[in-house]
């Protein structure tokens, strides 16, 4: 992918470009909001990283600019402050995902990810991926058309890895999007209703679709 | 403002009460002595009159002899210009002159009794005098003009009384409401203040006055407690948001070391343990930041009416099977469509504090109960567990920042749990209480009721 990536903070800036390098992405840098506006109106970008302390403008009067000049690529915003409030004018601006610094490069990647996928479409009625079916409307669940039940966290869950399958999600991006929580729990409550859901899905089959990625979080895979 | 229970006086009515009181005294005072004053003045009056006129007819009867003198007393009588009343005797008691009918006076001053020209018996004031000649000259003056005049006072002073007693209790009631309108305008403001709105301040209508003035210095006081609260959570942050960028430049470069040697075993685990240490040290300031944002009460211009029973349902789904993993039952109650005003999401994470509290801190095979009833205009929302529960003593410790139950020191968390709870209950217009459970802990967050539109 090409990202436009707009940080003032070189150091911060050089260790996102190395980051998304490992994972294959071409990333076009700016230190200030104005030359980053003009950067992406000429530029095709797939995604924009916008740093919120610019030293020119506010990072979201800058995404308000972009999206009233009719920029829509997805826009994730990084910012080091992570008040509630911060995180409401973030996304009001027209942002599509808000993430507080430091943040682990893997979960940055991950989020990329979800959002240029963003707008492909979403789900239908039904979902499938590899082995694995999901009725949306009456929560139904087959693997190799054999139906399994589950409760109703785990089919959404589920329903989440499916719609970004052969990503890696990460655990916060599970508890943003299936619990709607922005705060980090002190316990594993991904992990319990992770464990459960594999167990269900797993059970009488060999192969688990559900890869756990050390340290960031979880990736469905088509392939099994 | 809380009123006075039934039966008691409040001060305000107490000092108006006496205010009348000593009013009322003070006007009888003045009253009573206007009266005697003026009887008195009254008394003098009449006798100086009666006595100018004993003196006039003496010199009359000294210089010109009884036979004139009963000639100006005929004359004086036919007249009848005055309320004078005149009686000649001689030495036997005989009548020699005058139309006055009374028995014998005695000499000098007396009050007498006489009979009118309708034969009524009427009351006056009498000066009786000897003459050279042996006879007596006795000059009267009626005392029922006198007494008349005395109950008019009387009367206009009752009045004048009865006036003043009004208009003291009307001005008594009167003061009782202002003084007690404007103490309870103040009295809400610092209610307010209290549940947590610091931006309130007293209502100050006229600066001018001493309630004005009063409301002005407590507004000065209340600006500057509001500046330092402002200053310490602005140092608090400010520390907490700063240490955050040297941490987060660390986290990065032990990351790109990770990145740099992957053959490194050894090196990476301890990078690994390096980013945990971090990410904990980090999750702190962040705990601490979101407490100082919720304290500062700005988050309630985002505050909007949401199912609070629904919210709860949803934590407490998701936090049974975690009880379950951890040997423990996680039952739920819950009551129907419980509206309140806030944020789902900050109550929501307020009772997973408090369900992780409980999971973490009670023994295995412990139950552990969550509760959301209604209790008048307030919705209680209670965790229960039946482990070993918090001494009283320790119970309010354990809301404040970095405290720990003795149970708790060795598993992980800083202590800031409760301490965020109850600044999210008070944000709300709520309250956080911790009681025994007999066996365990129960702790209880009481929001208000959502007005229903």
């Amino acid at each position: 992918m090409r990202i436009l990536l707009i940080e003032d903070d070189a150091e911060m800036a050089g260790f996102i470009t190395d980051g998304l390098a490992l994972q294959g992405h071409v990333t076009l840098t700016e230190q200030e909001g104005r030359q980053g506006l003009r950067r992406a109106q000429g530029e095709n970008c797939d995604v924009l990283i916008v740093d919120r302390m610019l030293p020119d403008i506010d990072g979201t009067d800058l995404v308000s600019e972009m999206r009233g000049l009719g920029l829509s690529e997805p826009i994730l915003m990084l910012t080091s402050l992570g008040a509630i409030e911060d995180r409401v004018k973030g996304l009001g601006s027209g942002a599509d995902d808000y993430l507080v610094k430091p943040f682990a490069m893997a979960e940055l990647c991950a989020r990329i990810d979800a959002l240029s996928r963003r707008g492909r479409g979403g789900l239908g009625d039904t979902a499938a991926c590899g082995t694995i079916k999901i009725d949306r409307v009456r929560r139904d669940v087959w693997r190799e058309g054999q139906r399994i039940v589950l409760q109703p966290r785990e089919f959404e869950l589920l329903e989440q890895l499916i719609r970004q399958q052969d990503q890696v999600v990460s655990r916060a991006m599970l508890l943003e999007q299936v619990w709607h929580f922005h705060f980090d729990p002190q316990t594993n409550i991904v992990e319990t209703h992770m464990s459960r859901l594999r167990q269900k899905l797993n059970a009488g089959f060999e192969r688990d679709p559900i890869v756990t990625v050390r340290g960031v979080g979880y990736k469905l895979r088509s392939d099994v | 403002m809380s009123e006075p229970r039934h039966g008691r006086l409040g001060a305000i009515t107490r000092i108006a009460g006496w205010f009348v009181v000593f009013y009322t005294i003070a006007t009888l005072g003045l009253g009573a002595t206007i009266y005697i004053i003026g009887e008195s003045a009254l008394r003098e009056q009449l006798d100086d009159r009666i006595a100018a006129e004993s003196d006039y007819l003496a010199d009359i009867h000294r210089h010109r002899g009884i036979v004139a003198l009963r000639d100006t007393l005929q004359r004086r009588d036919d007249r009848g210009v005055n309320a004078l009343g005149y009686l000649l005797t001689d030495g036997n008691g005989r009548r020699l002159g005058g139309e006055l009918t009374t028995d014998r006076p005695r000499t000098g001053w007396e009050q007498i009794q006489f009979r009118d020209q309708d034969g009524r018996r009427n009351v006056a004031r009498a000066f009786t005098v000897d003459l050279k000649d042996g006879n007596s000259l006795t000059v009267a003056m009626e005392l029922a003009p006198e007494r008349a005049l005395r109950r008019t006072t009387a009367l206009i002073l009752l009045a004048g009384l009865g006036a003043t007693l009004l208009g003291g209790i009307i001005g008594g009631v009167w003061l009782t409401r202002a003084i007690r309108s404007r103490l309870r305008a103040m009295n809400a403001t610092a209610q307010g203040i209290i549940s947590g709105d610091m931006s309130l301040r007293m209502p100050v209508s006229q600066p001018d006055d001493e309630f004005g003035q009063l409301a002005g210095t407590l507004n000065a006081m209340l600006d500057r407690n509001s500046a330092l609260i402002e200053n310490l959570r602005q140092v608090s942050s400010g520390i907490a948001h700063d240490l955050r960028t040297p941490l987060a430049k660390v986290r990065q470069r032990l990351e790109r070391m990770m990145v740099l040697t992957p053959e490194e075993g050894a090196l990476q685990d301890e990078v690994e343990r390096s980013i945990v240490e971090i990410d904990a040290t980090l999750s702190l300031f962040s705990a601490l930041l979101r407490i100082a944002e919720v304290e500062a009460g700005a988050l309630r211009q985002y505050f909007r009416v949401f199912d609070l029973s629904a919210a709860v349902a949803s934590v407490c789904e998701s936090y049974a099977a975690v009880a379950e993993d951890s040997d423990k039952s996680l039952t739920c109650s819950i009551g129907p469509e419980m509206r309140v005003l806030g944020d789902a999401e900050l109550v929501s994470q307020a009772l997973v504090n408090l369900l992780e509290n409980a999971i973490r801190h009670t023994p295995p095979r412990s139950s552990i109960r969550v509760k959301l009833c209604l209790n008048g205009t307030k919705v209680v929302l209670s965790v229960t567990d039946d482990g070993h529960g918090v001494p009283e003593h320790r119970q309010e410790l354990l809301k404040q920042r970095f405290t720990r139950g003795d149970r708790s020191r060795g598993s992980p968390g800083y202590g800031l749990g409760l301490n965020l709870v109850e600044a999210v209950a008070e944000v709300h217009g709520g309250r956080l209480r911790l009681s025994d459970a007999e066996p365990g802990l129960r702790v209880d967050i009481e929001l208000p009721l959502a007005e229903r539109p």
